[in-house]
């Protein structure tokens, strides 16, 4: 656009300067001419090129409001604090996010020093103890606010970060520097001071993921690595990538206390929407509970991941091949009825959803859990408690528990049965349980009468490979489901049909001896009519053929 | 010339190219950033602040009128123990442990007695160097710092303790509260605590001028204390506050002197003893003062100055000052920061004083006080009047006396 624009205002200028230069040369030497004016042209777009900078740029970062400038706050007290308020605008006419740091940090003693009860020396001990939070509905940090000056991020790209994103092309939005000088502090910070710069920087997000520099290598890579930095819960993790997500060494990343650990092998292709490449994982702890039901209990935190491309949010972002996600637990905090630990994966549809252990960890047996992960959408260590079956009445009496088959191929159906007896005077009402594995997987409601017996079945399907153990009102049994390879199927054969062909044979070979003889039979009548005369044309017909013969 | 002219647009062409590719360049080279920053933010914690653990602080203003003659040589307000009185204070701890007071620079430490500090009512004494009197055009301020839970009472003797707003000039200071029912607090550190007659006789009470007081019955109340400094200095002052339920009869508020006397010098017998009584053996309806032998008021031996009094519904200030006891005795009386008159005597010998201070009655057991007594005091130096005066002004009316400011 800005080319487009720039053309015809030079091809004017030229175009005039040529006439008058044509006019010059009738009156000077031609190389003269040429000279100035190739100068001239030369100088005409040089001077043409800073036009299309002094327009509207891509971003173009505005900070107003009272705490845009200068700030000065005197005669500080414990116990006092403030707020500064700043406004960002970006007159730009592209979109982009803010990144926000401190520098020039300079702490100073005390003019007054004699009064304090501390240490007296140079630096003073304000920048320990005054602190900076900072308020925007769109702030995006790691870090743990309010903090002092020293832990906020003291350059554009330190670990620790404050963010605020979107900034879109016209759009302000309103920080709130809060201060605040703790009312706890000692006499040690009495006349120091604390001066610093706050640093804005609207960075325009880019267009599209990044792009190979280089001369790519047969798959399109050319060296040129990419950082992806997770942050779990403020610890950061840098991985170096391809520019095309895949990651260039195996990793991992955890958060500060090592509870939650992911697992990235190399090779893995990290991904968001459109098969962008994003900078950053960020997971933090679910805040809002999400629902569970009363036979679950959440063994950690909600964990829950957004991904950002250059920090515009993005919540799906995919592993592939999937990331080994671990869970530490306190074996001491299992509820004492937990049957299983697993790793769950949060559904809208479906509720929380179990994820296929990662082999190698049995999360009873240990105080880890994993499981692999493809798509980072909520997830948590969740134990399942057992459910205690119900109480036989006295009455009832349970017995020849059969498993058929015992031993069953991958899908098909199992038959579980067993007789209830009523020994008592009057009908009785009950529920069975059916565990299988110590958990619930079916109920039945069973009435049986007086002194009577009920056979109770039930039939199960879409268990895995495996064995289980079945329990019904204390009758216990078991089965296994196996995935036996079936016959390799044999090519197609014609039909197999049960024939004699001895009789066949015979039946043909009697058909031609009767045929034989009619035909003889037929000859000789034939033979015998002609002779007689009765039947000339039975000559005519072999003459004709006969006579077909004799034409030449 | 069309070969020129070919050229010319060659140039103009290649010229264009590279304008192209430099527009080009600089559009997809790199994504765009704009930094601004607010530079030279400072913060600065406040200077001159006694402690910051002491969160809170209200500027004490001493109005300048009410301090007499700062610039007369005789007068030094070294060392003046001002009285501040405030109601309404919050964020100070229950017993007042954590008030400290400072010079006008907000840092220097004064020392400080509180006399009571109970639901935001603060009556505490400083020692102050008074510079400013009724001939300025400024007051001297003085800082009240509080606000520190971790603070405690600092101990009497301490640099900036109780004991140190009186200096060595005070024998006997007592505020007349109860340390129990049966004994006063002397706030020096002479240790001249006195010892009540019997368990509260007197009776304290919390009618007095300045907090509590002493309701003495007349009839057998006094107080025994054990300060003797008036016996052996040059020169003594002896003051307090007094509200007199009769001025009929002899009526001894402080006494010192021969146990067997009763005031006035027991006539011929030559026995010394120094008072300040309320009426007189041979005088209804006065305020007057005694050091020496003779009852006579005439006589060139004793000081004697009487004034006429007769109320008994208020206050009153009485200071008696005797200046070189021991050679050549002169007195004055003072009333609500008022000389009453002054006296000469000649009777320089104090040995034959047997019986230390006393609040409420003579050496005799009659003549009992009447009434209650406050603020008694006993320095071993003879009090100027602008030092009386300027005494009367800040006890009289402490809130006037000492502005307190607003909380900081």
């Amino acid at each position: 656009m800005k080319i487009k624009t720039m053309l015809p205002q030079r091809k004017t200028f030229s175009f005039e300067w040529h006439r008058l230069m044509r006019s010059i040369i009738k009156q000077r030497g031609r190389n003269t001419v040429r000279l100035t004016l190739a100068l001239i042209i030369g100088l005409a777009l040089v001077s043409s090129l800073p036009i299309p900078a002094q327009a509207q740029s891509p971003v173009d970062l505005v900070v107003e409001g009272e705490g845009a400038t200068s700030w000065d706050i005197a005669n500080i007290m414990p116990g006092a604090s403030g707020t500064k308020t700043v406004t960002l605008r970006n007159t730009g006419y592209n979109d982009g996010f803010v990144t926000i740091w401190i520098s020039n940090v300079v702490s100073s003693e005390g003019t007054n020093p004699e009064s304090e009860t501390g240490d007296t020396s140079e630096p003073g001990e304000l920048i320990d103890y005054l602190l900076l939070n900072l308020s925007c509905n769109r702030l995006s940090t790691n870090l743990s606010l309010p903090a002092t000056i020293d832990d906020l991020p003291q350059s554009a790209s330190a670990q620790n970060y404050i963010k605020i994103s979107p900034l879109n092309a016209g759009n302000t939005v309103s920080l709130a520097w809060q201060w605040e000088l703790p009312p706890q502090v000692g006499n040690d910070v009495q006349g120091d001071s604390l001066s610093f710069t706050i640093n804005y920087v609207l960075e325009e997000f880019p267009p599209s993921p990044p792009e190979s520099t280089g001369d790519p290598g047969e798959d399109g890579y050319d060296g040129t690595t990419y950082l992806l930095e997770i942050d779990i819960l403020g610890k950061i993790t840098r991985l170096e990538m391809r520019y095309d997500g895949t990651i260039i060494k195996s990793c991992s990343a955890s958060d500060p206390n090592g509870n939650l650990i992911l697992e990235i092998n190399s090779g893995t292709k990290v991904t968001c929407d459109g098969n962008r490449v994003p900078q950053r994982l960020v997971g933090r702890e679910r805040e809002d509970l999400l629902p569970t039901s009363d036979s679950m209990v959440m063994l950690s935190p909600v964990y829950d991941f957004n991904a950002y491309i250059y920090e515009k949010v993005s919540q799906s972002v995919t592993f592939d091949p999937p990331l080994n996600v671990l869970i530490t637990y306190d074996p001491e905090e299992l509820p004492e009825n937990a049957s299983s630990i697993f790793i769950a994966y949060w559904d809208e549809e479906l509720g929380w959803t179990e994820l296929e252990p990662l082999s190698g960890f049995v999360a009873t047996a240990g105080t880890v859990a994993a499981a692999q992960v493809s798509h980072l959408t909520p997830f948590a260590l969740i134990a399942k408690l057992a459910v205690p079956p119900p109480v036989m009445p006295a009455n009832f009496k349970v017995g020849n528990l059969t498993i058929n088959p015992s031993q069953a191929q991958l899908g098909q159906p199992i038959t579980i049965s067993l007789t209830v007896t009523n020994t008592g005077a009057t009908t009785l009402t009950n529920q069975l349980h059916l565990m299988i594995n110590g958990e619930m997987e079916a109920v039945k409601e069973i009435t049986v009468d007086a002194n009577s017996i009920e056979i109770v079945s039930f039939e199960v399907s879409q268990l895995g490979v495996g064995g289980y153990q079945v329990e019904i009102a204390g009758l216990t049994g078991q089965f296994s489901v196996v995935n036996l390879p079936l016959p390799a199927n044999p090519p197609a054969s014609p039909v197999k049909l049960n024939i004699d062909w001895t009789i066949i044979g015979l039946i043909i070979a009697g058909a031609m001896v009767i045929w034989l003889l009619l035909h003889r039979l037929v000859r000789r009548e034939y033979a015998r009519l002609g002779r007689d005369g009765i039947i000339p044309f039975v000559t005519s017909y072999r003459s004709r053929d006969v006579g077909n013969k004799s034409v030449h | 010339m069309n070969r020129m002219k070919s050229k010319t647009w060659l140039i103009l062409l290649a010229g264009l190219l590279v304008v192209l590719l430099a527009s080009s360049i600089g559009v997809t080279s790199s994504y765009f950033t704009d930094q601004e920053n607010s530079s030279n933010n400072r913060m600065r914690v406040i200077t001159n602040w006694y402690n910051l653990a002491w969160h809170y602080r209200r500027p004490i203003t001493i109005d300048h009128t009410k301090v007499v003659d700062v610039a007369n040589p005789s007068t030094t307000y070294a060392n003046f123990p001002v009285l501040v009185y405030a109601t309404g204070l919050s964020n100070i701890k229950a017993d007042g442990a954590d008030i400290r007071f400072t010079s006008s620079d907000g840092t220097t430490e004064l020392p400080r007695e509180i006399e009571s500090y109970s639901g935001g009512t603060l009556y505490a004494w400083v020692k102050v160097t008074l510079t400013k009197d009724a001939g300025d055009a400024s007051n001297d301020v003085i800082y009240m710092y509080y606000g520190n839970n971790a603070a405690t009472e600092p101990a009497p003797s301490s640099t900036y303790g109780s004991q140190n707003v009186w200096d060595s000039n005070y024998n006997f200071v007592s505020h007349m509260y109860d340390l129990d029912t049966s004994h006063i607090k002397d706030s020096t550190s002479n240790n001249n605590g006195g010892t009540k007659v019997g368990a509260n006789e007197p009776i304290e009470t919390s009618s007095g001028n300045i907090d509590d007081a002493q309701a003495f019955d007349g009839s057998n109340d006094y107080i025994q204390t054990t300060s003797s400094g008036s016996r052996t200095s040059t020169h003594f002052t002896w003051e307090c506050w007094f509200k007199a339920d009769t001025t009929t009869g002899p009526h001894h508020i402080l006494w010192e002197g021969l146990s067997s006397e009763n005031g006035w010098g027991a006539g011929a017998s030559g026995h010394h003893e120094a008072h300040i009584n309320v009426g007189a053996y041979n005088m209804n309806n006065i305020v007057g003062c005694f050091y020496g032998t003779n009852e006579d008021a005439a006589a060139p031996n004793v000081i004697r100055i009487d004034t006429a009094f007769s109320d008994t519904t208020n206050w009153h200030h009485v200071v008696f000052v005797v200046a070189n006891a021991g050679s050549s005795p002169s007195g004055e009386l003072f009333l609500d920061g008022v000389s009453q008159g002054t006296d000469i005597g000649n009777q320089t010998t104090r040995t034959d004083w047997d019986t230390n201070f006393r609040i409420g009655r003579p050496g005799a057991a009659t003549r009992y006080f009447d009434g209650m007594v406050d603020e008694v005091r006993v320095s071993v130096s003879a009090r100027s009047a602008q030092w009386i005066k300027t005494e009367y002004n800040n006890q009289s009316s402490p809130s006037s006396f000492c502005m307190v400011g607003p909380e900081e």
